[in-house]
C-alpha cells in the first residue's frame, strides 16, 4: 500500500472517530446525555431547575412546573334576548415559544343533570396568538326556545347549571382533538334571560 | 497544466461537495412538519435539528454524526478538487478512490437513516410518518388521554438532497471519465518468479 493511500485510510479514520470520541468524553458521566436531549432526560426525571434549559422561557419547564393553563372564564356568560345568543368569554394565554392558532371549537351542551340539550356553541373567528399572548375568545351559542324556557326554570331554584360539551371539536394549532363529553363545571344563568 | 489534463467532473464535483456543506447547514435536505409547526424536524447530514414547541433539543451522538459528515464532505471535496487539477499523476487514482465514492456512500446511509427512524417510530409509537407527502395521523389510544386526536403531518425532500445526488452522480462520472484521460496507460505483468510489476504502455504500442 503507498504512502498516499495510507495517509488517506488515516485521515477516514481520524474525521469518523474524532468527533464521537470528543462527544464521549464530553459526556463520560452521562453517556445517556450522548443519545436522548438533555431536555427530554429533564421532562422524564422531572428536573424543574435545568441548567440546559434553553431561555427562561423553556416550554418543557413551564409544563413541568403547570404553567400550562386551561382557558379562565372572564365573567359570567351574557346573553342576547333579540338574537337569542348566549356568550361566554375566555381568558387564554399561549405558553409556547411558537405562535398557535384556534381555527375552530364547536360543541352541544347539555345540561349534566339530565342530558337536555341547550344549544351547539362556535368561536366567531380563528385566533392566532404570539408567544407569550393573551387573549379573550369568545364563544357562543343560539338557544331554541325550548333551551329558554328550560334554563328560567332551572333558574327559579338555582343561579347556575352544571353543563356537559358533547361532540367537542378542537382544530388548535393544526392538531384536531375530539371529545365525546367532557364536563366543564357549573356556568352561571344569565340574569338577561328574565329582562 | 493544461485544460485538456482536467478532468471536468471532478472539478464540478469538488466544487459542488464543498458548496453543498454551508447549503445543507442552513437548508436541510429534508423536513418534516406536525400541526402549524408544533413540531419540526430538519434533517440533513450536516444539521439535524429538531424543534419542539418553539424549543430547540440537539443530542451529542447527531451533534458527531453532523460534524464528521462534514469533514466527509470537506476532505472529500478537497482531494476531488486536488485530484481534478492532476488527474495523470501516479498518486492521482488513490485521491479519486477516496473521493469520488463517500458522496454517494453519505446519500445511501441519510436515506437509511431516515427510513430507519420512521420505522422505529411506526413500531414504538404506532405513528405513521410519510417519507414524503402529507397524511393525517391519528394519535394512539395511550398517548391521546381520552380523546381523539389526530394531526396532519407533512414531509418533503427539499433541493439541497437532489444536489446531493447530482453531486454523487458527478463524483461517479468523474471516475468514469478517469479511465478516459489517465495516460499512459498501465497494464500489469507477471515476471517469472511471480511478482506483478506494472509495465507502461502507449497506445500506439497497444494498437
Amino acid at each position: 500500500m503507498n504512502k498516499v493511500k495510507i495517509l488517506l485510510t488515516l485521515l477516514t479514520i481520524a474525521i469518523t472517530v474524532t468527533p464521537i470520541v470528543v462527544e464521549v468524553l464530553i459526556y463520560r458521566d452521562n453517556l445517556l446525555g450522548l443519545i436522548i436531549p438533555p431536555e427530554i432526560t429533564d421532562l422524564i426525571n422531572g428536573d424543574n431547575n435545568s441548567s440546559n434549559s434553553i431561555g427562561n422561557n423553556n416550554v418543557i419547564d413551564k409544563l413541568l412546573n403547570s404553567q400550562f393553563e386551561l382557558p379562565k372564564p372572564v365573567g359570567d356568560p351574557q346573553y342576547d334576548p333579540e338574537t337569542r345568543t348566549l356568550s361566554a368569554t375566555f381568558s387564554f394565554t399561549n405558553p409556547l415559544q411558537t405562535p398557535i392558532s384556534i381555527d375552530k371549537v364547536s360543541s352541544g351542551i347539555v345540561s349534566h343533570d339530565d342530558g337536555f340539550f341547550i344549544g351547539n356553541l362556535t368561536i366567531d373567528e380563528p385566533i392566532r396568538l404570539d408567544p407569550g399572548q393573551t387573549a379573550d375568545i369568545t364563544i357562543t351559542s343560539i338557544l331554541s326556545d325550548d333551551a329558554v324556557d328550560y334554563l328560567k326554570d332551572k333558574a327559579e331554584d338555582q343561579d347556575s347549571i352544571n353543563i356537559d360539551l358533547i361532540d367537542l371539536n378542537v382544530d388548535l394549532a393544526g392538531i384536531q382533538v375530539q371529545l365525546d363529553k367532557q364536563n366543564i363545571g357549573d356556568i352561571s344563568i344569565p340574569s338577561q334571560l328574565f329582562g | 497544466m493544461t485544460f485538456k489534463k482536467l478532468n471536468w467532473f471532478a472539478l464540478i464535483g469538488g466544487i459542488l461537495l464543498l458548496v453543498l456543506i454551508p447549503i445543507s447547514i442552513y437548508v436541510s435536505w429534508w423536513k418534516l412538519s406536525v400541526g402549524d409547526d408544533l413540531l419540526t424536524v430538519n434533517a440533513s447530514p450536516v444539521n439535524t435539528s429538531f424543534n419542539v414547541l418553539g424549543t430547540q433539543l440537539s443530542s451529542g451522538i447527531i451533534w458527531a454524526v453532523n460534524i464528521t459528515s462534514i469533514l466527509v464532505f470537506l476532505t472529500c471535496g478537497i482531494i476531488m478538487l486536488i485530484y481534478s487539477a492532476i488527474p495523470a499523476k501516479p498518486y492521482a487514482k488513490d485521491l479519486l478512490g477516496y473521493a469520488y465514492r463517500k458522496p454517494l456512500y453519505m446519500v445511501i446511509l441519510y436515506l437509511a437513516g431516515l427510513l430507519v427512524t420512521l420505522y422505529a417510530a411506526q413500531a414504538a409509537l404506532g405513528i405513521g410518518v410519510p417519507l414524503a407527502g402529507s397524511s393525517t395521523i391519528t394519535l394512539p389510544a395511550s398517548l391521546s388521554i381520552g380523546a381523539n386526536i389526530s394531526v396532519m403531518v407533512s414531509s418533503t425532500f427539499q433541493w439541497p438532497f437532489w444536489l446531493a445526488i447530482a453531486t454523487a452522480a458527478i463524483s461517479i462520472a468523474a471516475r468514469i471519465y478517469h479511465t478516459r484521460i489517465s495516460s499512459p496507460k498501465q497494464t500489469t505483468q507477471s515476471t517469472s518468479n511471480g511478482a506483478v510489476t506494472p509495465t507502461t504502455v502507449t497506445a500506439n504500442v497497444q494498437k
